[in-house]
């Protein structure tokens, strides 16, 4: 088991470092200088040549390239990704700022999430009726497909503007939190839905569930005890992924509501190409990711007696 | 096509390509980037509906909800927009220039003075300023924000955030108390209207204490000390930046007839990005007032009873740069055909909002030393057009698009995503243009385009630049400075031309006139350099709110605004 999860742990690292190194490479070494893009266009040809240099200097983005690599990996290590080129301010700590509010948000959005996939599903494989079934399974693929930038607006136009129920701009507070976190979670909730209802019925038609019906259980029973506990396991994989998209939803949803985080804070500095910010969200995403599927992997075989009996080569 | 035709598709264009990309999380951001951004350009326009209500009224809390927010505390880098405004609440600027006539008047300097070369500028200041600390403002405070604002100040983190902007800069000399002179190793007319100006690159004075905090400790409110009518008290980034008043502010500028301190106890800036949830909070009585308001919203919220405040932003008027280093705009006929192809008054009658103006000159209207070529070189004439391309052996091929010994008139331009009638005007001169047999492809979004593929590859590239005064024409166009036309290394006559800019930093004030007119006939009738296609405005609106005043660039003052009683 300990060599498994170092082999897990090693291999995380590795991932971690090719996001550093691709990051770097896609942003650093981008034909236009990051101090090109701290002026506007109109306005880059009448900067003087000397100020340019000094700011680039300044940066540090006037050294060799590689020189640049180890040393803003170095950095990295410690968990300094340079300072904003557009606020001056670190941006470990403009991270730090951020993160809280974008943690609340999503945490919120994944528990409404889960409640409403989990009842999708449940619900689905519950009814008898064929055409209920099937249309209560249609709401998945709905959710997916549907532009969670409209939904947002949509959300906000009927709840602040027309109704006042919750307020338009999301500072502090429960009340606040609400709107963003609905908006958040419905495209969210899509994919875990459907992952789940398919899931449901595959084990609902597994011989057990038949062995459970025989000792005398009712269905609701059935799917609580048994159905449920082996159809939500495989969603745990899906662990990386749907923090990938709490992510990902968290820029549309924060700019919809006004709310500082993660997601603001990726959309300013792609919008103004702010280089080290970007590369710190980059590196934030990637611990994210490595994290949770490290976790996953690692506390899967504690669930899933089975896994512990696979040979350890196939797992490496 | 109607006005609201136009938006609607636009924001269906909008949310249809936002839908899509879920995984790729950076394109996702960026695609969400340029779909929210739509919205900040500079305005202008005499107010509308500004001053009435009675009498002003002192005290009470405005929160004023808008696009953006200050990306950092320190006036002398606030370039932002938001940024901008906000400073300008809680510093001064040595001169104060009036937004219609554009002439200079007192603030912080009673007097001010130049040689003939315009290389050495003495100002008289005021001795009863003081900064917000309590420390007096003096002609040290000048020498010292000017150096560190040219300089910058490395042990610090302070970038030479005003080197570009001072241009020749040579040094500041304390003459006496409150009498300081600037030196620049070159002409530099543009330095008065410097003095007085509060957009990107403005010149902010700050307090002692602020100069000799950090970058990092100027993001703290308590470090950021102007002379200015407010102070700042709270800054949360991104989403909130808290102003007071000073109660013992006594210097406005006198032309601003406002006498001692401001009305308001304090203003909240509220950040709501995207652009229909803030007019939908300003709507449903969230915020009393919002800027930043979409030219499409106008017509809507004037109906409901909401006052607009809005000016043309000046400087250079929105439009095309031609490329002269490029076949086919290296030919004059085709650069001339394009202009006359822009139907300007004909974007103004159907196209643009109430608060946009039709384009005259490479100028705005209000900028000092502004020429009309209305009805000269920027006249609107499609058979005109059509009759330069013949006439110059640009004859349509088999697909309808014109040729010349087998180059085809297939052009590429930019186009403008802040300000979202540029699409539409752009688009109705593709169009046009499509109809004389001038194929032109436009990338709406230019802001990923490096500036040297810019300059190799592209025709036509848009433009936008604030700034009130002719300087700007100089900054942008001169062929030894920005060189926006891309005017090539043997152009013929090029140490001429490059004169006639030159000479724009040579004169002040009516001496100045007929060099900007030389300038603009070289810029419209010589060598036609751009293709303007409207004047772009900021707009402001308010319920219950008086006052609203935007200034010489465009930028907010809140000195003289009040709310009605609660």
């Amino acid at each position: 088991m300990l060599t498994y999860a170092l082999l897990k742990l090693g291999r995380a690292l590795i991932v971690v470092w090719g996001a550093f190194t691709a990051s770097f490479i896609l942003l650093y070494l981008m034909p236009a200088s990051p101090i090109e893009l701290l002026f506007p266009p109109n306005e880059r040809a009448s900067i003087d040549p000397q100020a340019f240099k000094e700011m680039e200097r300044a940066y540090g983005f006037d050294r060799p390239t590689w020189e640049q690599y180890l040393d803003r990996l170095l950095a990295g290590l410690h968990g300094d990704f340079g300072t904003s080129v557009g606020t001056g301010k670190p941006v470990i700590e403009a991270i730090g700022e951020a993160l809280p509010n974008t943690v609340i948000l999503a945490a919120a959005a994944l528990v409404l999430a889960s409640l409403f996939a989990l009842s999708v599903a449940w619900v689905a494989t519950y009814l008898e009726s064929a055409w209920l079934r099937n249309l209560i399974s249609s709401v998945p693929p709905l959710l997916v497909s549907f532009p969670s930038f409209l939904l947002g607006l949509i959300i906000i136009k009927i709840f602040s503007f027309q109704l006042g129920w919750f307020p338009p701009i999301s500072g502090d507070g429960l009340r606040g939190l609400v709107l963003p976190a609905a908006a958040l979670a419905i495209p969210v909730s899509g994919p875990i839905a459907q992952l789940l209802l398919r899931n449901f019925q595959t084990e609902y038609s597994s011989p057990y569930v038949l062995t459970s019906y025989s000792k005398g259980l009712r269905k609701g029973q059935v799917l609580n005890t048994e159905v449920l506990r082996n159809a939500s396991l495989p969603a745990l994989t899906q662990g990386g992924i749907i923090v990938g998209e709490l992510l990902a939803g968290a820029v549309i949803t924060e700019t919809i509501f006004s709310r500082a985080g993660i997601g603001r804070l990726t959309e300013e500095a792609v919008r103004a190409q702010d280089v080290p910010v970007v590369q710190g969200i980059v590196m934030l995403v990637a611990v994210c990711f490595v994290t949770v599927n490290f976790i996953v992997d690692v506390s899967y075989p504690l669930v899933d007696p089975r896994l512990k009996a696979i040979p350890k080569g196939v797992t490496a | 096509m109607s006005t609201d035709l136009t938006v609607t598709s636009a924001r269906a264009g909008a949310l249809l390509s936002s839908a899509p990309s879920r995984r790729g999380f950076l394109a996702l951001a960026g695609a969400t980037a340029s779909l929210l951004l739509i919205g900040c350009g500079p305005d202008g326009e005499p107010a509308v509906g500004a001053g009435s209500g009675g009498a002003p009224v002192k005290g009470g809390t405005l929160k004023f909800a808008w696009l953006g927010a200050p990306e950092s505390l320190d006036p002398q880098i606030n370039s932002s927009f938001a940024g901008a405004n906000f400073s300008n609440n809680i510093v001064d600027r040595l001169l104060f220039q009036d937004r219609d006539s554009g002439e200079f008047s007192p603030w912080l300097a009673t007097k001010w003075e130049h040689n003939d070369d315009l290389t050495e500028y003495t100002f008289t200041l005021r001795e009863d300023v003081t900064f917000s600390d309590g420390t007096k403002f003096n002609a040290t405070s000048v020498k010292n924000n000017l150096d560190q604002f040219f300089h910058g100040d490395e042990a610090l983190g302070i970038l030479p955030n005003g080197k570009s902007y001072l241009g020749p800069y040579k040094e500041t000399e304390v003459v006496g108390d409150y009498v300081v002179k600037v030196r620049f190793t070159a002409p530099n007319a543009s330095f008065l209207q410097l003095s007085a100006h509060s957009g990107t690159g403005n010149i902010s004075f700050l307090a002692d204490k602020t100069l000799k905090s950090s970058a990092e400790d100027r993001l703290k409110p308590e470090n950021v000390i102007g002379t200015g009518p407010f102070t700042v008290t709270e800054y949360e980034p991104k989403v909130r930046t808290v102003i007071v008043r000073r109660d013992d502010y006594k210097w406005a500028p006198a032309a601003l007839g406002h006498e001692g301190p401001a009305y308001l106890d304090k203003i909240e800036f509220i950040t709501i990005p995207e652009a229909s949830v803030r007019v939908g909070a300003l709507q449903s009585g969230d915020v009393p007032a919002a800027f930043d308001i979409l030219p499409t919203d106008e017509k809507v919220l004037t109906a409901q009873g909401f006052e607009l405040t809005a000016r043309i932003n000046p400087g250079f008027t929105l439009g095309w740069q031609f490329n002269l280093s490029l076949a086919p705009t290296n030919d004059i006929n085709v650069r001339r055909a394009i202009v006359a192809a822009t139907d300007r008054p004909g974007f103004k009658k159907t196209l643009l909002s109430d608060s946009e103006g039709e384009a005259r000159s490479v100028l705005t209207d209000g900028v000092p030393g502004f020429v009309d070529y209305s009805q000269g070189a920027l006249k609107y004439d499609l058979d005109l057009a059509k009759k330069l391309l013949d006439d110059a052996g640009w004859q349509p091929g088999a697909d309808g698009i014109r040729e010349k010994d087998g180059v085809k008139l297939k052009l590429k331009g930019t186009g403008n995503i802040l300000v979202p009638d540029a699409r539409v005007t752009y688009e109705a001169t593709q169009a046009a243009l499509k109809s004389i047999g001038v194929d032109v492809e436009i990338v709406f979004d230019p802001r990923n385009i490096p500036a040297e593929q810019l300059t190799a590859e592209y025709h036509l590239a848009n433009i936008n630049r604030g700034r009130n005064d002719v300087a700007v024409l100089n900054t942008q166009l001169n062929p030894d400075r920005g060189n926006g036309a891309v005017i090539p290394a043997d152009f013929p006559d090029r140490a001429r031309i490059v004169k006639t800019f030159d000479a724009l930093d040579t004169a002040i004030g009516a001496a100045q006139a007929p060099l900007a007119k030389a300038v603009q006939d070289l810029i419209h009738e010589e060598l036609v350099l751009v293709d303007p296609q409207f004047q772009t405005s900021q707009v402001a609106a308010a319920k219950g709110v008086h006052n609203i005043y935007l200034d010489a660039a465009d930028r907010l003052i809140f000195l003289d605004t009040w709310v009605s009683g609660t």
